[in-house]
């Protein structure tokens, strides 16, 4: 009897959703989809607001990375005033943004991923929980707290106040960096490198044990975009969009802000919230992308600072031409950890960050603006129109969760089939299944544009839909 | 933080969400009365583990959030105590209780905590309160003051 296995809540991700597998007549998995059950609709809620107040609106969408919908949504205001803000503003608005990435990257790798790759994917789960790694591995844990509790700081302290901070605004930034801050930010630094360094090493080694899981978890050639810069480095701030294929080839190269819709469209299908975006090019379903760390290590030709840059040569080394396995999201993570620390610091040493002329003004100039940033999980679009007046009447967020969501399903798939058996069902096995989806970090509060927490649910069902088994997790 | 704060005010929830804004108003009133209070404010859509540290450094902590609930406006207050999670339903996002445990078991320090709540009745998007919710702040903000002054 053919049969569906559903696991809902997925377990150790932001927001709500659950997977459903497919089972034939044999047990065997046939199908799989992963489904996401919350909806927000903050794109409609914008209508009508003066587009100026989009950034501050904009970063509420989220918790956890209000600052990457804070670049968006402000370079896309800059667009909408056809305003090129002033140099220093950019930096500063990249140390928020790298700042975001420590933070965000911290969370994902310390407290949501490392019970599964450091106590392991068939560890006790009673013990596979953020307490076990307290309980096994203190330091490393507590090292998680720092290296997060030093992202957050340094927004904070660049947004200068917690409740409703407005520092990153339509043309810049409102208030230049003090000497003081600079040098407060500045003499963390080598603390933190020291940290990621050690993590690092320490999860190099830990690979060996998850060939498995390398080879199975969302490994398949598939297009990978972000953005780059001139130098073909990384450009988590701005940049062009590049897509690669599975081989490394670049595929279209040099994409502005405003042509992201040539080469993306979206999807819906009637069983999620989640959009499907594809390469246009290509068509749905086969224009399959990824977006996020490892497609950013994908694109680039180096890193743009020293130690990431040794970090990403070894990594680009475990595949031929790029790196195809979702498994290594992790470890593209704590490169770009690495990457972030170095680069707020190079941009800090430089000393026109102290440049008071931080913000261009103008009115309404374009009457619609398209504003792109690589953000923690991926590439984030904010596509605006406004009227005359400046109030808005249309806004597209094109979210990075949303970007790897058929990367996603395929890997759940994958996945599924090679380690769910109908037949002898055990719990580290539907611990695989969550854990390549929380490999990519999925933000569905973002992506889905509701307020609460990420629950994963998993279900059996029989040919006629009858469900069988469940497990459900809250 | 300030060395001279000891006393912790985390407002939680979505301020867009209307009545689940009402942890940040709390902690607006506060921000905005700070020089009567030598406390630290933080305000958060959701608990995150950084906050332990935070949590570590301080004797009291009041958490200030809405709750769903059959009486819209109740105003509860409710002294919690550190509880490890059980399963592996970890998210993004901590309750008081594990946030307390998070603490405790990585610094060995867990302060004294409550938990100060409002049953909200309008979760849609907005800014402004529901008529039960927002006639209940002025009593939940003297409430947070009388914890206050027990505690100083």
């Amino acid at each position: 009897m053919a049969k569906q296995l559903v696991i809902d809540p997925v377990t150790r991700i932001e927001g709500h959703a659950k997977i459903t597998l497919q089972l034939n007549e044999d047990g065997r998995v046939e199908d799989a989809m992963f489904h996401v059950t919350q909806f927000r609709g903050f794109e409609k809620l914008c209508e009508g607001r003066p587009f100026t107040e989009m950034p501050s609106l904009m970063a509420r969408i989220c918790g956890i990375c209000p600052v990457s919908h804070l670049m968006s949504s402000s370079k896309a205001c800059d667009a909408v005033m056809a305003v090129s803000i002033p140099e220093t503003a950019a930096n500063l608005r990249r140390v928020m943004n790298l700042a975001q990435f420590v933070q965000s990257h911290a969370l994902s790798f310390f407290h949501l991923c490392s019970p599964d790759l450091m106590l392991g994917m068939d560890a006790d789960p009673g013990d596979r929980n953020i307490f076990g790694m307290m309980a096994k591995f203190p330091e490393l844990t507590q090292n998680g707290v720092r290296l997060r509790k030093f992202g957050q700081q340094v927004i904070e302290w660049l947004g200068g106040k917690r409740i409703h901070p407005a520092w990153v605004v339509p043309g810049g930034v409102n208030e230049p960096l003090s000497t003081e801050l600079r040098d407060r930010i500045l003499e963390q630094i080598p603390d933190m490198l020291s940290i990621i360094k050690k993590t690092l090493e320490q999860y190099k080694r830990s690979l060996e044990g998850y060939h498995e899981e390398t080879r199975t978890f969302a490994n398949f050639p598939s297009l990978f975009m972000a953005l780059v810069n001139p130098q073909n480095e990384f450009a988590h701030y701005d940049g062009k969009l590049r897509f690669v294929d599975g081989s490394g080839r670049i595929v279209a190269d040099g994409i502005e802000a405003n042509q992201y819709s040539d080469y993306i469209a979206e999807a819906v299908e009637p069983w999620t919230y989640l959009k499907f975006p594809y390469y246009k090019p290509i068509g749905y379903p086969d224009g399959i992308y990824r977006v996020g760390p490892l497609a950013r290590l994908n694109v680039i030709e180096n890193c743009g600072s020293p130690l990431a840059n040794q970090e990403w040569a070894e990594f680009r080394s475990l595949g031929r031409g790029v790196v195809l396995s979702s498994f290594h999201y992790h470890y593209a993570r704590l490169i770009e950890i690495v990457y972030s620390l170095e680069k707020i610091q190079m941009i800090l040493d430089d000393p026109k960050i102290l440049n008071k002329h931080v913000r261009a003004h103008a009115g309404v100039n374009n009457l619609e603006g398209v504003g792109i940033s690589e953000a923690p999980r991926g590439t984030l679009i904010h596509h605006y129109k406004v009227n005359e007046d400046g109030l808005m009447t249309h806004a597209n967020l094109i979210i990075a969760t949303g970007h790897n969501n058929l990367a996603m399903n395929r890997g759940v798939l994958q996945v599924a089939r090679h380690y769910v058996d109908n037949k002898k069902l055990k719990e580290g096995m539907l611990n695989r299944v969550e854990a390549v989806v929380r490999a990519f970090d999925p933000c569905l509060s973002c992506s889905t544009h509701a307020v609460g927490k990420m629950a994963f649910q998993i279900q059996l069902r029989d040919a006629g839909g009858l469900i069988v088994d469940e497990i459900q997790r809250h | 933080m300030s060395e001279n704060h000891d006393i912790l005010l985390i407002g939680c929830g979505n301020p867009l969400r209307r009545d689940d804004g009402v942890g940040w108003r709390a902690a607006q009133w506060f921000e905005e009365n700070a020089d009567k209070r030598p406390i630290h404010i933080i305000t958060c859509h959701q608990l995150t583990p950084d906050l332990a540290e935070d949590l570590s450094r301080v004797r009291l902590v009041i958490f200030v959030d809405a709750r769903e609930g059959s009486r819209p406006g109740r105003l509860s207050c409710d002294e919690v105590r550190p509880l490890p999670l059980e399963s592996t339903a970890f998210t993004h996002d901590l309750s008081p209780s594990q946030l307390l445990a998070y603490a405790e078991i990585l610094y060995k320090k867990s302060p004294k905590a409550f938990l100060v709540t409002i049953e909200g009745e309008d979760y849609r998007f907005g800014e402004s309160f529901s008529e039960k919710v927002a006639s209940q702040i002025p009593a939940m903000i003297r409430l947070i003051e009388n914890l206050l002054d027990q505690s100083l």
